[in-house]
């Protein structure tokens, strides 16, 4: 087994004077579940489709499962785009089967594998309706099937969690670590930073084209070197402002995001908080959030979703 | 061919085959066809059933034409002199023939040389039929009284005006051909491929077009070549085109062999007779090797014009110079068919954007020289490697691109730099 299953370097890609991706690196380890972050337009969809070979960088080296993205590799990997689409009009068994040839495997082999997968998602009633005669949930589900009905060593989801009803998204959340535990590596993108928070080991933030940050998310928060309290409160809470060991504060109204100076001791919060006249409803010791990382990385301009972002 | 490409010409193939547009266009086309090209004739043919001859007075103040006009215009009509002893003015004559229970009143002046001495007063709507036998009942009977003022009578003027029934039979390496019988296969040829060129080629605009606002293209993407997506869908809509022809093929076979009641005596009249019509194999697979190669020529440019498109009000606007080049060709073939061995003939076999509806018309109606032939086809074969080459250029760049057409500029530089 190759211990990388995505190898990036250097590359760049420009569409006229537009720079979607410029100089970047990337590796992700076999068996990892990546996360690539960004806000919207930060180049994430772009370099999937180049790890895809979909389009060709300006500049730079692709290696996907230890060599170059060729039809071999291609068979291996499984890929589901932002956009999802599906043929209308065709049977939901025919096209997973059709798909599924695609990645190399023989008809019989795909419809097996088809079989067991809508058995296995409560689809199987509804294998030779037409797709556009599904539910939108159901074509999603089909959808997740065609990225994985051929077996793949390596997932690359691009937002995969946009847009689905909450039972989808559990389910989704469900295959991928499925997939992991049986050994393939999965590369997803969001713009969702508390979506990586739960499920990635390793994450990768790209702002205005460029890598802010990349790394294994416990590496990522350790080197933050600080933690922060949550706080809940009834009362009056101006008394935290006075407090020198108080770094930062960000105020939800009976709720607290407390960064520590630096060496100040947590436990003087919570006295201070005894000796005035308020109610502590609670009390947490917190690694930083990802979104603090990032923000505090990309600027807070960058990070920020545009209107037509958001879950 | 490879297995991936195999499997996309596949799937387009069924999706299409299988729709209900499929039965629809394939049989409801052959008897819209045959429906514009014979209803006129088939029209006159039935009213001509129900439509006798008219029952005529006249009145003939030269006394050359009454006489002989009832045997010139045989039993159907009935043909009654009518007498006058003093010429009436015009207004009177009206007035008497709405008395009677005529159909019309013939009025032949005292010198019917004369131009407009010859009036025909009818109480309805003559019919171009009777207005024809009419005119050639009063010639009949005119010539039958100037032969006897040169003393010669008893004779049938209907023999004497026959003329001889040629039928023009064209001598070829290959053997014998009816040209009216084969002007008609040469119409057929042309007609299917201007057809199936149009409607196939729309066919492949809206395919890529769907391709690309249902976002499967993406999917797509991600498995196979875009050339292997480009084939796939050239051949597999290419196949159903094929599939409508074999089946038009074995209509029109069965019909030659039973017969249409009604088609034989059309075409009949025309001087066809589809029993002496046999297609040699030879100049059927020349049309089929040209209808190949033509569809994936035109294909090819639909399918470049397709991917470069955002959507289907811009389609229309790419699509048409397309299509105008294809009903150029077609009016193009409408003049050779004839005229064969005209010299537009000669280049227009040369042209690849032309050559696949010239070529297999002027096979069927005349001998095409062998260097002709084989610089038609060297040189269509090498038009379709370059539609093929420029519209796997376009497609590639363009069919990840959505919302917005793609300018003039912007195609030009994917051409050039892929």
């Amino acid at each position: 087994m190759i211990d990388r299953a995505i190898h990036l370097q250097g590359i760049a890609k420009s569409f006229g004077a537009q720079t979607a991706v410029e100089d970047l690196d990337l590796r992700v380890p076999s068996g990892s579940i990546y996360g690539l972050l960004g806000p919207n337009g930060a180049g994430k969809t772009t370099t999937l489709r180049i790890v895809l070979d979909i389009i060709g960088p300006d500049r730079g080296r692709v290696e996907v499962l230890g060599s170059q993205v060729d039809d071999a590799v291609r068979s291996r990997v499984g890929y589901l785009p932002e956009e999802r689409g599906l043929y209308p009009r065709m049977r939901v068994l025919d096209h997973l089967i059709f798909l599924g040839t695609l990645k190399g495997m023989h008809r019989g082999e795909a419809r097996a594998a088809a079989h067991h997968w809508l058995e296995r998602l409560g689809l199987a009633e509804r294998s030779t309706d037409r797709v556009d005669t599904l539910s939108k949930g159901m074509q999603q589900k089909v959808q997740f099937l065609s990225t994985v009905v051929h077996d793949p060593d390596l997932l690359i989801l691009d937002e995969p969690f946009g847009g689905l009803d909450p039972l989808n998204v559990d389910l989704l959340k469900e295959i991928v670590l499925e997939r992991q535990r049986q050994g393939s590596t999965v590369l997803f993108s969001t713009h969702r930073i508390e979506d990586a928070e739960r499920l990635c080991d390793r994450v990768c933030m790209i702002a205005g084209a460029r890598k802010v940050l990349d790394g294994p998310l416990g590496e990522i928060k350790a080197s933050a070197g600080r933690r922060e309290i949550l706080l809940g409160l009834e009362g009056d809470a101006s008394f935290l402002r006075e407090l020198s060991c108080v770094r930062r504060l960000s105020d939800h109204g009976n709720y607290f995001e407390i960064r520590l100076a630096d060496g100040a001791n947590p436990q003087e919060i919570l006295e201070a908080a005894l000796s005035e006249n308020v109610r502590v409803r609670h009390f947490e010791l917190a690694e930083p959030s990802l979104r603090e990382i990032f923000l505090e990385r990309a600027g807070a301009r960058a990070a920020e979703p545009g209107p037509e972002a958001g879950p | 061919m490879s297995r991936k490409a195999w499997a996309i010409t596949k799937r387009e193939y069924l999706e299409r085959v299988r729709a209900r547009w499929f039965l629809v266009a394939t049989f409801g086309l052959p008897v819209v066809l045959v429906g514009l090209i014979f209803l006129p004739e088939l029209i006159v043919f039935r009213g001509a059933a129900g439509e006798e001859g008219l029952n005529l007075g006249v009145l003939d103040y030269s006394g050359r034409v009454a006489g002989d006009l009832g045997a010139a215009l045989g039993d159907e009509w009935a043909v009654q002199p009518v007498h006058e002893e003093h010429e009436r003015s015009e207004g009177e004559l009206r007035e008497a023939f709405r008395a009677t229970s005529l159909d019309g009143l013939l009025i032949v002046g005292a010198d019917p040389d004369e131009e407009g001495s010859v009036r025909l007063l009818a109480r309805r709507v003559i019919s171009g039929r009777q207005g024809r036998e009419l005119r050639g009942g009063i010639r009949d009977a005119l010539v039958a009284a100037r032969l006897r003022e040169h003393g010669i009578e008893e004779i049938d003027t209907r023999r004497l005006f026959r003329g001889a029934d040629l039928r023009i039979i064209q001598v070829t390496p290959e053997g014998e051909r009816s040209r009216e019988a084969f002007q008609i296969v040469a119409m057929l040829f042309a007609v299917v491929t201007y057809m199936m060129f149009l409607i196939y080629g729309q066919l492949i605009v809206r395919a890529v077009l769907e391709e690309k606002s249902s976002n499967v293209v993406e999917v797509m993407m991600s498995s196979v070549r875009p050339w292997e997506m480009m084939l796939g869908k050239m051949f597999g809509v290419g196949a159903v085109g094929l599939t409508q022809i074999a089946i038009w093929a074995a209509i029109g076979g069965l019909l030659s062999l039973y017969g249409l009641p009604g088609l034989s005596s059309v075409l009949a009249a025309e001087g066809v007779d589809l029993s002496q019509l046999r297609l040699p194999i030879g100049l059927l697979a020349w049309a089929l090797l040209y209808f190949i190669l033509g569809y994936l020529l035109y294909a090819g440019l639909f399918l470049a014009a397709g991917a470069s498109l955002g959507n289907e009000q811009d389609a229309q606007q790419v699509v048409t110079p397309l299509v105008v080049i294809i009903v150029v060709g077609f009016i193009l073939v409408i003049g050779i068919i004839e005229s064969p061995n005209s010299s537009w003939a000669v280049v227009g076999s040369l042209v690849p954007l032309f050559s696949p509806m010239i070529v297999p018309a002027r096979l069927a109606i005349s001998h095409v020289p062998a260097m002709e032939l084989a610089g038609s086809v060297s040189l269509l074969v090498l038009g379709m490697l370059g539609s093929a080459w420029l519209a796997g250029r376009i497609y590639r760049v363009a069919i990840l691109m959505s919302g917005k057409r793609a300018n003039l500029a912007e195609v030009v530089r994917w051409i050039r730099h892929g």
